[in-house]
């Protein structure tokens, strides 16, 4: 199977608008592809691999370009309509692992006592209970429910200790949203997305994107949360083995905690995005 | 995720990432996100063997560890790395009188041979030791340790020793 064929028909994040100046370049790398990045006199960003100029898009507040001249549509996240929101691009995030496995963690709520200790997650509250895992096939998504789970501190937001109910999406092999109780407004749901670049297949840079109710927090405040919490991701990411993420069920033990990576790494193998993926046993 | 990177929790070993335990035959005996679950036996990582001597600790890749005897009475120095074979640090160590910074000649005495160990005595009668272990292909690590009669000055020229030795070796 062709490692690239899905990989280069998906839209990626490749620099925030406005983070470039009129004039400014800049090189970085897409699959494994060297690109530059090139505002013009009024701040509209080209991209190109040094031979052919590649499509670009605007949405959520990142600029998207891909190696393919027909991409697939860009997933929705409705949300982005909603004017009351306030709207964090985060910046970016370096980390040498693969950008499914980015992803990966992202999904992953078992981890938060341990890696986000007294944030996102606080002993004794460990249990992850029962939730509801599906592929959504209109959207060609993964879409998990009902997950709940205690947090000291939710959010920046959050004044108190609360029990946060969480959905996940996975629109694309290297995108996902999740939607969280909003602490200050308890009917409403905070969103949070990583946005992921790959560079290569063990090495990606994260763009985290966030729309929130939150009027209190200045942005400088809920940035550091964001970046806070995905810092101490990285560690983890960085370390983990094997460095591509293994799509054989034989290679690891799920529990029914990690029911939601299980359909993520299924749906993967699906759809032939192995871009990043271990398919073979070790 | 390696084991390595958690903490030992009471009698077990804990992941860093979700926080699975595991005793000392390497089985998982808790899942914090499954507090009611008995873990199934199949979860087990590789356990080795372990036993300390002299203030080293050893392990066997297989079977049990078997420790060379050293004196009860060593101190830590530090530990060094080579960017060369054991049996050429050992050839330097053995064959060559390297004289620290005063002149002060320190002369080897093997103590076993697999794991190598060395002993050093000085004019005045202190011992120090000496454990190399080679490190894949073209690497070895030396743990140095000193009796306790040994104050500061004289750990710290044992230690500026251990680098001579080492620019010697990995000529």
């Amino acid at each position: 199977m062709d490692r690239f064929e899905r990989a280069k028909q998906d839209w990626y994040p490749v620099e925030m608008v406005g983070g470039l100046a009129s004039g400014e370049q800049r090189d970085t790398r897409l699959l494994g592809i060297d690109i530059t990045l090139s505002a013009d006199d009024d701040g509209q960003i080209s991209v190109s691999d040094g031979k052919d100029q590649w499509p670009t898009t605007i949405a959520y507040d990142h600029i998207w370009t891909s190696p393919s001249s027909d991409p697939r549509p860009l997933f929705d996240i409705p949300e982005a309509e909603e004017k009351e929101r306030r709207f964090v691009p985060c910046g970016v995030v370096r980390v040498k692992c693969s950008p499914l496995r980015a992803v990966e963690n992202f999904l992953d709520i078992a981890h938060f006592p341990f890696v986000h200790t007294d944030i996102l997650g606080a002993e004794p509250h460990t249990e992850v209970e029962p939730y509801d895992v599906n592929i959504d096939e209109t959207k060609d998504e993964v879409i998990a429910t009902k997950v709940k789970f205690f947090q000291p501190q939710a959010a920046k937001s959050a004044g108190d200790r609360i029990i946060t109910d969480y959905v996940y999406r996975v629109p694309a092999p290297m995108v996902s949203i999740l939607y969280k109780t909003c602490p200050p407004k308890p009917d409403a749901q905070d969103v949070i997305a990583l946005f992921v670049q790959p560079l290569d297949e063990e090495t990606c840079d994260v763009w985290p994107w966030m729309a929130l109710y939150d009027y209190e927090s200045s942005m400088a405040d809920m940035i550091h949360f964001q970046q806070m919490i995905f810092l101490q991701d990285r560690s983890i990411l960085e370390n983990q083995m094997p460095r591509r993420l293994p799509l054989d069920p034989k290679m690891e033990i799920p529990t029914r905690a990690d029911l939601t990576s299980v359909a993520y790494r299924r749906w993967l193998k699906r759809n032939g995005a192995i871009y990043g993926a271990q398919t073979e046993v070790r | 995720m390696r084991l390595s990177h958690g903490f030992v929790r009471g009698e077990a070993l804990a992941c860093l990432y979700h926080g699975w335990h595991y005793d000392a035959e390497g089985k998982c005996r808790y899942i914090p996100a499954h507090p009611e679950l008995t873990p199934p036996e199949t979860i087990t990582v590789q356990s080795y063997s372990v036993a300390e001597s002299g203030g080293v600790l050893w392990l066997a890749t297989s079977g049990d560890a078997k420790p060379i005897a050293l004196p009860d009475n060593l101190q830590p120095v530090r530990s060094i790395t080579f960017d060369c074979k054991a049996d050429a640090v050992e050839k330097v160590m053995s064959e060559t009188t390297i004289s620290d910074a005063s002149g002060e000649p320190l002369r080897a005495n093997s103590v076993s041979q697999k794991p190598c160990a060395l002993s050093f005595e000085t004019a005045d009668g202190k011992t120090a030791v000496l454990v190399l272990l080679q490190q894949g292909l073209d690497g070895t690590t030396a743990h140095i340790l000193a009796a306790d009669d040994w104050i500061t000055d004289g750990l710290v020229k044992i230690s500026r020793w251990s680098e001579m030795t080492r620019r010697i070796a990995e000529k």
